[in-house]
């Protein structure tokens, strides 16, 4: 669908056309009801009516980019084995899940059925060598095994497909057959940003606005007893003015986090997150893979770095027979350097931006791995380590109960 | 409609069904499809059990075959899990077919990721080492240029769990979350005696192997046989030798050729895996055993020093099956290697009747003759791609 006809009221379109017109719509500027109802030809009620009924009551969540380049933060993976005991810190959930949160830590996972657990860290990229180093130092304590380090620094997650978006279904209709595949030719990447001045303040906004950016900013302030006024300066001059948040997605899953609940609705039966990964690819090899893992509609978001790549997916599981064959496809000539692993969702964690992380005096990110790994040794040579985290861990599943 | 009054008695028709089906597939496990006899053992009506036969076996596509009791015939099993060379690669099913046909190779499946070939050979005992050394032999002629050979003495198809088959929709009901049963009763494959048997039971026994809803009369005409011989056979060697353990229902979906006599298998509802374990310990293997065998997705599983196994899950119960088998390593602190198959280059032959000699009443391998064709397969391969070179 071109921008012309996009603002083409005359065209009047179906009732499926209609939603997923306004869908591109909201990927071009946000919730805006009045904009995409002038754009749009459709009556603002209308599509009102439509957002909330098909996009937000099916837990479609309009969410913006953040461009963590902006903030001096890049992402830097770990695969890992823990010790069975220690488990339990790996989960959402737990009171000492905030250990992670020190660390820079966006993303954990368990990978099934091998007993792994993947973190991701978006962290300053001077930072990364120390976060090796702890991990390096954890190792020597026999707290864990880092099987594989990736670098794979910028996040982006693909356009969704609205245009093939079936209503009914709801979902893609998608021809996973090898002639079907129109891998493009290249793939439009945001241009490389440069570090902007933020301030705690800012970032307090901005981590409320990756929950859901059509959060009114009176009420983050609220949130945070900051002045009503001040927090809205702060999103115009800074957040705004500065692009750090950059283009709209729509996080198609349905498992957008329920404001009232406080949680994310876990959809795991009809999708399987299934991450591809890879290391030391040469530049023809990762356009190639890119290109391909482009082609289908269910990748959803994509970390990559100069030679490392990880793709995440979710593939509907009636179409797993089709994916694994094309994933195949992929893998075999990488011959060893790439795999893909299984994603267990039930203890799957995604993390904000950790403003506490961020000195206001000095204005810097700060590093507190040394701390955690005090923490480490003092619990291990008091003997507490393991059955104080349980604890902590079933504290932790009371109050989420309560 | 309930007669008033005795509404508390009344259940729906359908879970009386349901119930009806469940006692009857495991009486067809049990006796195989006939039908007298299922219904004697069910009380239910001969006419009601051949019609429910009919609609929910047949029409849907679940097949009964027999179980050939390989014990008894005197065979072991091979697992081979080898890559075939890439310039072999597109060769990949006549050399299978040839391998059926000279090395007992009785079913293959490629993995869709790694495009590894699992390779089933049931083979009399007697031949295990000299098959064993022929597949090395191909593996070093480079045919195979990655292999591994696992030897195992015990192996059965694994029962249908009829419970947890809904009947009427065709689907499985299996709550994941229950707790795990605290034991399983494996039913032992037993190692029973080498029975005698002769050219004719084996073709019965592959005639079965396939169907074993076939008439007799029908099996007597396609091998030629009078109806009085092969029912002397079938009866007095076949069923009276036990050289048919139980029955199975093949509910993933594999359907048979009849003409070609080679098996498919019909994809989009299941995803067929394969799991295996090596050096394990007694107490290791039985606990794996254990584990897998609460599954009702369980389809065949073999064990000796590993433990191999092959699972068809439903495809939305796919993560929790991945699951479960991480608890069923962590458990038994094994780490179980995870294949997920590709029955689209699969195939399951019969029982290797072709190499047994009627006239000596023995198996044979011609390693001689097996290489001899490999060795030509190569000069032809590397004939063609010096070909296509030029």
């Amino acid at each position: 669908m071109s921008p012309d006809e996009l603002k083409s009221p005359a065209k009047r379109a179906g009732p499926v056309e209609r939603e997923s017109q306004i869908l591109a719509l909201i990927l071009k500027v946000g919730v805006d009801i009045p904009e995409i109802s002038r754009r749009s030809g459709v009556p603002a009620e209308t599509v009102r009516y439509i957002y909330k009924e098909h996009i937000v009551k099916r837990r479609m969540r309009v969410q913006r980019e953040l461009d963590h380049e902006k903030l001096g933060l890049s992402h830097i993976q770990f695969i890992l084995t823990a010790d069975p005991e220690l488990e339990s810190v790996f989960f959402n959930g737990t009171l000492l899940s905030g250990v992670w949160e020190q660390l820079y830590v966006n993303l954990v996972y368990r990978v099934i059925p091998d007993d792994l657990f993947f973190l991701s860290h978006l962290a300053p990229p001077a930072f990364h060598p120390k976060l090796r180093e702890l991990y390096s130092n954890l190792e020597d304590l026999g707290i864990l095994k880092v099987h594989e380090t990736y670098d794979c620094s910028r996040l982006t997650h693909p356009r969704m497909w609205v245009e093939d978006y079936n209503w009914e279904m709801p979902g893609w209709d998608f021809d996973w057959s090898p002639t079907s595949l129109k891998p493009p030719q290249n793939i439009e990447d945001p241009p490389a940003s440069e570090p902007v001045k933020f301030d705690k303040t800012d970032l307090l906004i901005i981590q409320h606005l990756q929950y859901r950016y059509d959060q009114r900013i009176s009420d983050i302030a609220a949130k945070n007893s900051i002045d009503r006024s001040l927090a809205s300066w702060h999103f115009r001059k800074h957040v705004k003015a500065r692009d750090i948040f950059g283009g709209y997605r729509i996080n198609w899953l349905g498992t957008g986090r329920e404001l009232r609940k406080g949680m994310a609705a876990q959809q795991h039966q009809s999708f399987v997150a299934i991450n591809f990964i890879a290391k030391d690819l040469s530049s023809a090899e990762m356009m190639n893979v890119r290109a391909y893992l482009h082609s289908i509609p269910y990748l959803y978001g994509e970390k990559v770095g100069a030679s490392d790549y990880d793709a995440e997916t979710f593939i509907p599981s009636s179409s797993l027979v089709e994916a694994f064959g094309f994933f195949a496809r992929i893998l075999r000539p990488l011959q060893g350097r790439a795999k893909i692993i299984t994603v267990d969702q039930s203890g799957a964690a995604n993390y904000t931006i950790n403003p506490a992380l961020f000195d206001a005096d000095s204005q810097r990110w700060i590093y507190n791995g040394d701390l955690v790994l005090e923490a480490f040794k003092k619990a291990l040579a008091a003997g507490t380590l393991g059955t104080s985290w349980k604890a902590g861990r079933e504290k932790g599943a009371e109050a989420n109960s309560g | 409609m309930p007669s008033p009054g005795k509404e508390e008695d009344y259940q729906p028709k359908f879970d009386n069904r349901n119930d009806d089906l469940v006692r009857m597939t495991k009486a067809i496990l049990e006796v195989g499809p006939r039908i007298g006899e299922v219904a004697r053992c069910v009380g239910i009506h001969k006419e009601t059990v051949r019609y429910r036969f009919r609609k929910f076996f047949v029409e849907r596509g679940l097949v009964v075959q027999a179980n050939l009791d390989y014990q008894r015939l005197g065979f072991r099993r091979l697992i081979i899990v080898a890559r075939l060379a890439d310039a072999y690669e597109r060769h990949f099913f006549p050399i299978m077919s040839a391998l059926s046909e000279m090395c007992y190779l009785t079913g293959f499946m490629q993995t869709t990721l790694e495009g590894l070939y699992i390779l089933h050979v049931v083979v009399p005992a007697g031949l295990r080492d000299e098959c064993s050394r022929l597949y090395e032999t191909l593996h070093k002629i480079g045919i195979f240029p990655e292999m591994q050979i696992l030897t195992f003495e015990e192996f059965r198809s694994v029962p249908m769990k009829p419970e947890y088959y809904d009947f009427s929709n065709g689907v499985w009901s299996f709550d994941w979350r229950a707790d795990e049963l605290s034991s399983v009763t494996l039913i032992s494959s037993g190692k029973a005696e080498v029975e005698k048997y002769d050219y004719t039971d084996l073709l019965i026994l592959k005639e079965f192997d396939r169907d074993a809803s076939q008439p007799l009369m029908e099996i007597s005409k396609r091998l030629k046989l009078t109806y009085k011989t092969l029912e002397h056979h079938y009866r007095r060697h076949v069923l009276g030798r036990g050289l048919i353990r139980r029955y199975r229902v093949v509910w993933n979906g594999s359907t048979y050729n009849q003409r070609t006599e080679k098996a498919g298998s019909m994809r989009h509802t299941y995803l067929p895996m394969a799991v295996l374990a090596t050096g394990l310990a007694d107490w290791q293997r039985a606990k794996l055993q254990a584990g897998f065998n609460q599954l009702p997705f369980l389809w065949f599983e073999a064990s000796g020093p590993s433990y191999y196994a092959e699972v068809f899950v439903p495809l939305e119960s796919y993560s929790e099956l991945l699951k479960r088998i991480r608890e069923i390593s962590a458990r038994t602190g094994v780490p179980i290697r995870l294949f997920i198959l590709d029955y689209g280059k699969g195939l399951r032959f019969s029982i290797a009747y072709g190499l047994y000699d009627p006239e000596r009443r023995v198996w044979r391998l011609s390693a001689a003759d097996t290489i001899a064709r490999f060795e030509n397969l190569i000069v032809n391969v590397n004939n063609q791609r010096g070909g296509e070179g030029t």
